[in-house]
């Protein structure tokens, strides 16, 4: 089984961490990716690439390292079996390539904030489920 | 993950979703699996308006009954983990209801369902799930 996890916060109590990880432990043998997507700058016309630019801050750069050692050492046990990545691009766009690219099974999206009272869901997500091929989970 | 809630309707979206209901009973043998058919109202008897003709309860009910038979010959070889109930309501709300009030731990729902509109454009029940719901649900396309 190979599972797409989309990320963009670490908190090790998150209930899409605590999914996967429980996968991890029932389904021996399950290929992780850890999905980080910055947005690089926006494009001049919406929904266009006129204007992208693929570059990212410093800040951004640092931001994904701290998040890759994080999710390296929150699923230790697991080293080889998991691969973490930091993409730049449109959020939605760029989970669904991932995931089409590497034939996951399973995509798991969930919310960085989340309002326990009146769950809303983001743009990501909502973008994701209406264009992905893929099993999508949503923890929120 | 000890309950999953599957959200059936014999459209081939939940058929789908059925097959990955499968694939979690295999993967975690303490989980338990309930597959929840809410049967629809027209909307405006939902809103007291109008008379149903005794028909078309029938015809729901005799739906009900044919998908109760077709789910649990699918899963026969887990018949101890497995319980179908059978509702009316309207569908996103009643998942989300009965969700809560079985404790689950997993929605399962398929991405396009029956309705007419949804089949088209997207699924609005699994949609609805997905906004509502304050458990994780997994959709499959």
């Amino acid at each position: 089984m190979k599972v797409l996890l989309a990320i963009d916060q670490y908190h090790s109590d998150s209930k899409p961490i605590k999914l996967a990880k429980e996968i991890m432990v029932q389904v021996p043998g399950t290929k992780l990716i850890v999905l980080y997507v910055s947005k690089g700058s926006s494009a001049v016309y919406y929904r266009t690439p006129i204007g992208v630019q693929e570059a990212i801050t410093d800040k951004t750069w640092q931001c994904g390292l701290k998040l890759e050692n994080e999710i390296l050492h929150e699923f230790h046990p697991w080293v080889e079996q998991i691969r973490f990545e930091h993409l730049v691009g449109d959020p939605t766009k760029v989970i669904c390539e991932v995931a089409d690219e590497e034939q996951v099974d399973l995509v798991i999206l969930g919310q960085s904030h989340s309002h326990k009272e009146h769950p809303r869901l983001g743009t990501v997500v909502h973008g994701v489920i209406n264009h992905i091929n893929q099993p999508v989970l949503v923890a929120i | 993950m000890k309950n999953i809630l599957w959200a059936v309707d014999g459209s081939e979206g939940s058929i789908k979703a059925g097959k990955m209901v499968g694939q979690f009973l295999d993967a975690f043998p303490e989980s338990n699996v309930i597959a929840l058919h809410v049967k629809q109202q027209p909307t405006f008897i939902d809103m007291g308006m109008g008379v149903v003709p005794l028909s078309f309860n029938d015809s729901l009910e005799k739906k009900a009954k044919q998908l109760q038979v077709d789910v649990e010959e699918q899963f026969s070889a887990y018949l101890r983990r497995f319980k179908f109930i059978s509702t009316n309501g309207t569908p996103a709300i009643t998942i989300c209801k009965v969700a809560e009030e079985e404790n689950v731990d997993l929605i399962i729902i398929g991405s396009h369902g029956y309705g007419a509109v949804d089949r088209v454009i997207l699924g609005s029940v699994s949609n609805s799930v997905v906004h509502r719901s304050h458990i994780p649900t997994l959709v499959v396309k």
